[in-house]
């Protein structure tokens, strides 16, 4: 593993040196974009993160307020650090990581207590938790300190992106299941006009209360990967499929 | 050479803690009249659904003072106390108080009381009850909590105040019969202590209001 990482550092040394491509960066974002949306989803594929994940995504206002900070802490960090890698000794650079990421963290929690107060009251705990979430540290160490520093900002935007994506999808299914609402309390965010973007898809005296517990959050977690597998073994068989009947094409014609 | 490293090294950690304290403290420096702020315009939410607006005409945030009773107001407690008050005469006052008899963890109550021992309002201020069940307590879940209203405490019809699967007065809601019981006890609780002090009560002079 530690092999690894160094020689990982080395190429990108060298590969920054070496000016790349117009089409080269193209591609590099679009990877970035697609393991970081999809392939390599840090909420559903590389399964970081999972305490907020399941614990907060009860309502869609909730989720999307930890995923909105979430994102934020990511960006930020994952900018500063490939800011600082070639400054930064390998021995230390993991206390330094951390030290950014909290600050960071401290300064997101002190701001939303600021300026989204109830909001801040309903994430509670969470917040302060980013720090501890592993997909920060962990693209720290694995992207943003080999690379440079607008790939590591869009890079943390892409996993970013893909994890609050999970955690909004996951917010609806348990708040339509649970309360038959979708952006309830979304005005502890935004401010009092935003109370008309609550939809109220039907009324209920006794919840779907399953939805609203972890164990639900767990299920339909469960279920939403599942999904995603699903979807990507039909598409790799239809590229197969593709494949196979293109060759089987090329053969009859040089028949 | 390796000490030169190990200098290095330490002072580049060092480098990065002041930059990064810096950062906080001045994050702390720029956010806590804000912070301050919410928290007080939060209280007086509260308040004002408690207490009428019209019925006092004293700066109520300032006339914040602390008490405690461990039988009464929840053990190890520190409350805090607003009174309210109109040409100097004590119309009402705005006690917190809290339970630990609720399905999980603390349920944190303010209570309104008239000068005349009448309940005024009663809100939650902080629970962690189940989601779905015990959050009725809630005023956007339930209007459960408006059934305190008006309501007093009188020693001889003490059996009143249960939830009526006790016997009592009280509705219990749906589903759940720990919370409501808690916050009920804790609200005849909190109207025993006040009948108990209402004169200190009236004329303790504040001591938290620069909060």
């Amino acid at each position: 593993m530690k092999s690894e990482t160094i020689q990982a550092t080395d190429n990108s040394e060298a590969a920054d040196v070496v000016p790349l491509t117009a089409d080269e960066n193209k591609a590099i974002y679009k990877e970035l974009r697609w393991q970081g949306l999809w392939k390599n989803n840090p909420g559903i594929v590389q399964l970081l993160g999972l305490c907020p994940l399941l614990a907060v995504t009860n309502t869609v206002t909730n989720a999307l307020g930890l995923a909105i900070a979430t994102l934020f802490v990511l960006v930020a960090s994952n900018t500063l650090i490939s800011l600082i890698r070639h400054h930064v000794q390998k021995a230390i650079r993991i206390p330094i990581f951390v030290m950014i990421i909290a600050s960071l963290v401290t300064c997101v929690q002190l701001l939303m207590n600021a300026y989204t107060y109830e909001l801040y009251l309903s994430l509670g705990i969470f917040i302060p938790l980013i720090v501890t979430n592993c997909i920060i540290i962990g693209r720290a160490e694995a992207f943003a300190s080999k690379n440079s520093v607008k790939h590591a900002a869009y890079d943390g935007l892409m996993m970013g992106l893909g994890f609050g994506g999970v955690l909004l999808l996951l917010g609806a299914i348990r708040e339509v299941l649970a309360q038959g609402t979708l952006l309830d309390g979304i005005e502890t965010m935004l401010g009092e006009w935003s109370s008309v973007l609550t939809i109220t898809l039907y009324h209920t005296d006794t919840s779907f209360l399953l939805a609203a517990l972890p164990p639900g959050a767990f299920i339909i977690m469960g279920i939403i990967i599942a999904s995603k597998n699903a979807i990507d073994y039909h598409l790799e068989n239809r590229a197969k499929k593709k494949l196979v009947s293109q060759a089987e094409q090329s053969i009859e014609n040089k028949g | 050479m390796i000490l030169s490293a190990i200098s290095r090294n330490g002072f580049l950690l060092a480098a990065f803690a002041i930059i990064c304290t810096a950062a906080v403290a001045t994050v702390n420096q720029l956010t806590k009249p804000v912070i301050a702020q919410q928290e007080q315009m939060a209280l007086i939410k509260t308040i004002n659904q408690l207490i009428p607006e019209d019925a006092y005409d004293n700066e109520i945030f300032a006339s914040c003072f602390e008490i405690s009773d461990d039988q009464l107001l929840g053990k190890g407690q520190t409350q805090q106390v607003f009174v309210a008050k109109k040409g100097n005469k004590p119309v009402a006052l705005m006690l917190e108080t809290s339970t630990f008899k609720g399905y999980a963890g603390e349920i944190k109550l303010a209570i309104g009381i008239f000068e005349d021992g009448k309940v005024a309002g009663v809100r939650v201020i902080r629970h962690t009850e189940t989601p779905g069940l015990g959050d009725k307590i809630q005023t956007n879940k339930s209007e459960w909590i408006y059934s305190f209203n008006d309501k007093d405490y009188q020693v001889a019809q003490d059996a009143r105040w249960e939830v009526k699967k006790n016997g009592g007065d009280i509705d219990a809601f749906t589903g759940a019969t720990i919370t409501p019981r808690a916050v009920t006890h804790a609200v005849k609780d909190a109207l025993i202590y006040f009948a108990k002090h209402k004169q200190q009560l009236f004329n303790q002079v504040a001591n938290c209001g620069d909060l």
